[in-house]
């Protein structure tokens, strides 16, 4: 199995040689979180480039969070045939739920991240990797509609395509910039189009709410430190 | 979004039998010197999957029939434009129409008494049923998306695969044969920066208004060729072909064959793997499964594998194992049981919305540590429904079995 343990040198509880994302690679786990990851990778299949890819996205998923400051939490990882996990994403989140007369926001977002083998080899359609289990009647241009895709949960759309080899720290950053607004499709005339046109065109009436927030992912004092 | 499906091409029984009337393809097709087979024996048995209908696939598919191989199958997901007739070899009348079942219908016309099949989608939505009963796999698209879905397929399932393919502006004609028996390269083994960046500049999914794009959405190049450099292509995966099935070069060969026009002139290069392809090369055993799969039980399957490894892995096609069950009052009840890709659970009796499978408790494939006390049961009581297929993947290799292509009498009274 893959050695994932972080650098000595920068153990647990040691202070992160680099800054913001660049500390990524080196951020503490707690003992907790270690040990959870070495049991998820022991159950890792398929082969030895795949399995050595894995132990690396589950290590900087899990150092993300430890990197968010609170906004981000693993809370289910699985990486037995492709990564798999539920993380809770600390974000403004519009919803129209039936009945209410305009959005409702939300303040965070469970989703499940799916990391297939195929990534390694070939670009994949945006929606592939990110489901949203909870809230329901997320209402954002890049969320499909409920229901819109049959038997699955409401999908989010990370653009046109997803880069052949995208690591998975951009996917969270990406899906963060979706909910906020501080990424989105209003035009449905783009090439890359728009999941839910109603949305779209809801946002784009009401643009001065645009962005939900202004908040970088990592805290500004992680920045500073 | 409906899935593409599968077609049997058939003649109506007056022109079959005006077709059939006095016709010995064996008067004419010869047995070639020093062949360890027999040109009609071998033909015969060979199921071939053509992948591309344009300028190359089209001439495969015509020229492949004429050897009378005992099953054709074309796939493409596109239809004929105008400028389709400069490069393949169809008249007008062919444009707006869709390239698979016409290639097809042409092939049935040349060769009655082959079993050919069309299939109008992305290649990248095509049973692996299907796939697996392929002898060999025949490329000739320009869509480098679908390219890598076939040299992955063929690379798991151990299907040859030949792949003819042109450049126009140089008059090179290329084939490359790979023999896919686990040891040796793929296509992607061969791929340099320019391929790789052609591939992420091809791929383009639109989620326009919620419709999926099937994922081959990669948009594929037009031809810039001239029809008689396509057809040098096609003859020359053709040729290759029957080496490879005469017995006339080495299973295990891996070959490029390059005709460059400029200088009427053919060269030979030996293909090897690449270590740190991203392609995995570890092959499969097929196993073909006449009879109806969801009657199997995994202890028979795991009985035919000859296994006892506790390791094995469970997936079934166009299938989820699904664990739990997503509603809005989040009480995630366990489900533990395979259910077909868009299957409907129906409204939650407690919180009246639609429930659908946890996306975190679903999977593409199952542990038998998760079946333990199920392994006798068929299937079918394990939720699935109609499987084309079922891989089990171990430590000691993966095995495949398969519903066969071919079932029932053709119209040609060739039975399967």
């Amino acid at each position: 199995m893959p050695d994932v343990r972080p650098d000595p040198a920068h153990a647990a509880g040691a202070k992160p040689a680099r800054r913001g994302l660049a500390a990524l690679r080196d951020a503490p786990l707690t003992a907790e979180r270690e040990s959870w990851l070495v049991a998820a990778l022991a159950r890792g299949r398929g082969t030895p480039t795949w399995r050595a890819r894995l132990a690396c996205e589950a290590r900087e998923l899990l150092g993300l969070e430890h990197l968010s400051g609170g906004r981000l939490v693993v809370l289910a990882l699985d990486c037995a045939s492709e990564l798999r996990a539920i993380v809770r994403l600390h974000a403004p989140v519009p919803c129209w739920p039936p009945g209410a007369p305009e959005p409702v926001i939300g303040p965070e977002v469970d989703l499940v991240l799916r990391y297939p083998e195929a990534i390694l080899r070939q670009p994949l359609a945006g929606t592939e990797l990110v489901r949203i289990a909870r809230p329901r009647d997320v209402f954002l241009p890049n969320v499909s509609s409920q229901g819109a895709f049959p038997g699955e949960p409401q999908a989010l759309c990370l653009g046109a395509r997803i880069p052949r080899g995208l690591p998975v720290r951009e996917v969270v950053l990406g899906s963060y910039a979706a909910f906020t607004l501080q990424a989105v499709t209003l035009d449905e005339a783009d090439a890359a189009g728009v999941l839910n046109r109603e949305a779209a065109a809801w946002w784009q009436q009401h643009i001065e709410r645009v962005p939900l927030s202004r908040e970088p992912f990592l805290p500004r004092t992680e920045d500073r430190a | 979004m409906s899935r593409p499906s599968l077609q049997e091409i058939r003649l109506d029984p007056a022109s079959l039998a005006r077709a059939l009337a006095g016709l010995d393809r064996s008067s004419r097709i010869p047995d070639v010197l020093g062949a360890p087979r027999a040109s009609g024996d071998a033909f015969h048995r060979l199921t071939v999957g053509v992948f591309g209908a344009g300028s190359i696939g089209s001439g495969i598919a015509d020229r492949i029939a004429r050897l009378g191989v005992r099953a054709l199958l074309v796939v493409d997901p596109a239809r004929f434009k105008l400028e389709s007739t400069i490069t393949h070899p169809i008249g007008p009348e062919a444009v707006g129409r869709a390239k698979a079942p016409f290639v097809a219908s042409l092939a049935k016309a040349a060769s009655p008494e082959t079993r050919v099949f069309a299939f109008e989608g992305p290649l990248q939505q095509l049973p692996t049923h299907v796939l697996a009963a392929c002898d060999v796999a025949l490329l000739a698209s320009d869509n480098l998306l679908a390219e890598v879905d076939l040299t992955t397929r063929c690379a798991e399932l151990g299907i040859p695969l030949i792949q003819g393919s042109v450049y126009g502006a140089g008059l090179v004609a290329q084939v490359r044969s790979l023999a896919n028996d686990g040891a040796g390269p793929c296509l992607c083994c061969g791929y340099g920066p320019a391929e790789w960046q052609a591939l992420e500049a091809d791929a383009r999914f639109s989620c326009q208004g919620e419709e999926r794009e099937a994922g081959d959405a990669g948009a594929a190049r037009p031809t810039a060729s001239m029809a008689h450099l396509c057809a040098v292509a096609a003859d020359l995966a053709l040729m290759e072909l029957t080496r490879r099935s005469l017995g006339l070069s080495r299973p295990d060969a891996n070959e490029e064959f390059a005709y460059r026009g400029a200088l009427q002139s053919l060269t030979r290069t030996r293909l090897t793997p690449r270590p740190d392809c991203p392609v995995p090369h570890a092959r499969s055993t097929r196993v073909g499964w006449e009879r109806d799969l969801a009657q199997a039980s995994v202890a028979e399957l795991l009985r035919r594998a000859g296994g006892g490894d506790p390791d094995v892995t469970l997936s079934l096609e166009n299938h989820v194992w699904t664990d739990l069950i997503l509603c809005a009052c989040d009480r995630h009840r366990k489900l533990a049981r395979f259910l077909p890709e868009d299957a409907d659970l129906g409204v939650c009796q407690e919180c009246n919305v639609t429930r659908l499978p946890h996306p975190f408790g679903c999977r593409s494939e199952v542990s038998l540590r998760a079946l333990a006390g199920r392994l006798d049961q068929p299937l079918a009581e394990l939720g699935a429904v109609a499987p084309g297929s079922v891989f089990l993947r171990g430590n000691d290799g993966t095995r495949l079995f398969h519903a066969p292509l071919i079932t029932g009498e053709s119209d040609a009274g060739r039975p399967a």
